[in-house]
């Protein structure tokens, strides 16, 4: 067995990731999400709008007859789509990964935040999944497996694929030893 | 070295298992068919015309699994070459798989009761991608199968990098005397195996149902009446027999489990051996241990006995709570403990270096706030009046209390290689790992959490996640940063 040194590092020598700069995903990304969060909202808000509006028309059902709990139904839905909105429109610059010499590393989230790193020696394969939307607007998701647990273990969805295939070249030539 | 020219020797051809195999096929089939289709059987046996036919039917199924079992007994053939064990196997298409000796965790032994009483044993193979696929040896020769097992053993450390020798032959860590069985048996977890036993219960009730109110209804009807009336007199007596079934079940449930159990630290494995009707043997080399886990009760502390739990590599996804792939050892001392710390973490000695990390104060509030408000709004639904101050003021002493002794027990201990988690406050439980073993690392912080500069980090290991909740930020980063060194730094194999 070779010698193993470990020698005492002091904790600011260590390379910090948490300061270090995320490489951020493609504006195609971006406006891909903010469309999904858009139709969504604009399909449930004409539900709603249509639901009342034939309420109001309606003689047997009156506006101010319409029980409460439908009321709290749809004051909750718009806080939660007007949440999602937020944390789209907040939380996408907070979104992006960083490829380092021997780790990669993700982060994402406005009101859940995750850090995630996974070390290249530790992987056991990698995944570019792509599917008919993807490719439409030239995205793909990066899917990262270690070993211990049945599902990926980092996923980074929304990737150019030009950058994916990168990493994953710069994996095979460097990563598993 | 003798041991894998033996094992050469021995099974260097394809052959079969022994013919005893078909029985344990039989009656898995037997045991699938009637899990399978058992509300259909069901249905069936109450009507009329499947009852005229029910010979010829039995004796049809019988015959098919009977074929099936010995066909796949005779399909079912092995070998081993320099540096794998290869399996042939299948009922109607053919499948071969090889599973190199460096992919296999561990060899486990295991004897039913009748196994025992013709001298075989089912040799299970553990990998750690394989989840699933089958590939265990249902019936070998007790003999053959110890020739296997070392064999396979030996073979695969010459495979791997050598270790260097520790210098001990064989420390025992448990034995378990009967005397020592019986503190196990009396401090199981009583209520939890009685209700899961009473939960079985209820379940076999359903398909029985209309034969149980068969029997019911040729009770007369005043027993009836009278039971009406006085059926709170049996509330207690219903409640201690609860108890006594439970503490019963589960003593036994240990009993029968862990009887003359023996768990030795060889040089490069643990091997652990127990149960009475059913007989196992599990070895796990040193180096495939991912995580060592400690977990005792106020009684086991009470008798100074931890249960310890060793994890290794598994392709199921197994968090804390879930069991994962691990073999549970009960009954073992401090002493023994610190034994087999120090091997499987070689390097915990040398250091002396220890840092205690502890959680955010945070943590405590939270705690306590919790604590209230459940303990209120239990007190609340449940009573009235002035009691209700008085048992709310009890709640939030108690939560005070609780959540201090809760938060003083929950810390970190870090050597620059080998982290520890200690949880818990009347159930303890204690998980040690090593950095350089970690997959790989997570934080995780929401809006409130960052504002507060806390974070939970989550260390991925192959055998499951373990997370500390609520550090102070900079703590956690620095843990994080530490880890990834570690693992990318580490050329040491990690499996």
């Amino acid at each position: 067995m070779e010698v193993f040194e470990n020698n005492m590092l002091s904790l600011e020598a260590l390379p910090e990731l948490v300061a270090q700069d995320f490489e951020k995903l493609p504006n195609r990304y971006f406006r891909l999400r903010i469309w999904t969060w858009g139709i969504v909202l604009s399909l449930s808000f004409c539900i709603m709008l249509g639901g009342l509006l034939w309420a109001a028309f309606n003689d047997e059902v009156l506006l101010t007859n319409v029980p409460v709990i439908l009321w709290v139904f749809c004051i909750a839905w718009l806080l939660f789509i007007s949440l999602w909105g937020v944390s789209e429109f907040r939380g996408f610059h907070l979104r992006g990964y960083a490829v380092r010499e021997r780790d990669l590393s993700f982060r994402s989230g406005y009101f859940f935040h995750t850090y995630t790193t996974v070390p290249f020696n530790r992987l056991q394969h990698s995944e570019v999944s792509q599917g008919p939307l993807s490719r439409a607007v030239r995205l793909c998701t990066l899917k990262i497996y270690t070993a211990g647990s049945s599902g990926a273990n980092l996923s980074i969805a929304g990737m150019d694929p030009v950058d994916a295939q990168r990493i994953r070249d710069y994996i095979d030539d460097n990563g598993i030893d | 070295m003798e041991s894998i020219e033996g094992l050469q020797q021995a099974f260097g051809e394809p052959r079969r298992q022994h013919f005893l195999g078909t029985i344990r096929y039989f009656s898995r089939n037997i045991n699938l068919l009637v899990r399978s289709f058992f509300p259909i059987l069901a249905g069936l046996a109450l009507s009329d015309e499947f009852r005229q036919y029910i010979e010829v039917i039995a004796v049809v199924v019988f015959a098919l699994i009977t074929i099936a079992a010995f066909v796949e007994f005779w399909r079912f053939r092995f070998h081993v070459n320099n540096h794998s064990i290869i399996i042939e196997k299948g009922l109607l298409e053919r499948e071969v798989i090889a599973i190199p000796f460096d992919r296999i965790q561990a060899l486990h032994l295991e004897q039913a009761p009748w196994q025992r009483l013709v001298g075989l044993t089912k040799l299970k193979i553990d990998t750690a991608g394989t989840s699933g696929a089958e590939v265990d040896l249902q019936a070998l020769n007790l003999s053959e199968a110890n020739v296997l097992r070392d064999g396979i053993m030996a073979a695969r450390s010459v495979l791997a990098s050598p270790v260097p020798e520790r210098g001990v032959d064989s420390l025992p860590l448990v034995h378990l005397s009967p005397k020592a069985l019986l503190k196990v048996g009396l401090t199981q977890d009583h209520l939890r195996n009685g209700f899961i036993a009473l939960g079985a219960v209820i379940a076999l009730y359903e398909p029985f149902k209309s034969l149980i109110d068969t029997w019911l209804s040729l009770v007369p009807k005043m027993y009836w009446s009278i039971l009406s009336w006085t059926w709170f007199l049996f509330i207690p007596l219903g409640v201690f027999l609860f108890l006594i079934l439970s503490f019963i079940v589960s003593s036994a449930g240990a009993i029968l489990r862990y009887f003359n159990l023996k768990a030795v630290l060889y040089d490069r494995e643990i091997s652990l051996k127990a149960g009475l009707l059913r007989r196992f043997e599990y070895r796990i080399p040193l180096a495939k241990i991912q995580i060592l886990e400690w977990r005792s009760t106020l009684m086991r502390r009470a008798l100074s006995i931890e249960t310890l739990r060793v994890f290794q590599a598994s392709a199921q996804e197994s968090d804390s709570s879930s069991k994962g792939l691990s073999m549970s050892v009960p009954g073992i001392s401090k002493e023994a403990s610190s034994n087999l710390a120090s091997a499987v973490f070689e390097s915990m000695q040398e250091n002396s270096e220890v840092e205690r990390i502890e959680p955010s104060i945070y943590l405590y509030y939270r705690f306590l706030i919790l604590r209230i408000l459940i303990g209120s709004a239990a007190v609340i639904a449940a009573s009235s009046g002035g009691a209700l101050l008085f048992l709310i003021g009890g709640v939030i002493v108690w939560s005070f209390h609780s959540a201090r002794k809760k938060f003083e027990n929950y810390w970190l201990l870090v050597t620059p290689d080998v982290c520890q988690i200690y949880d818990g406050w009347l159930r303890k439980k204690r998980s040690m790992f090593s950095f350089f073993k970690l997959q790989r690392v997570a934080l995780y912080q929401n809006t409130l959490m960052r504002k507060r500069g806390v974070a939970h980090i989550t260390f991925a290991t192959a055998a499951g996640n373990r997370t500390f909740k609520f550090l102070n930020e900079n703590d956690a980063k620095r843990l994080y940063d530490w880890s990834l060194m570690k693992i990318e730094q580490g050329s040491r194999n990690w499996m």
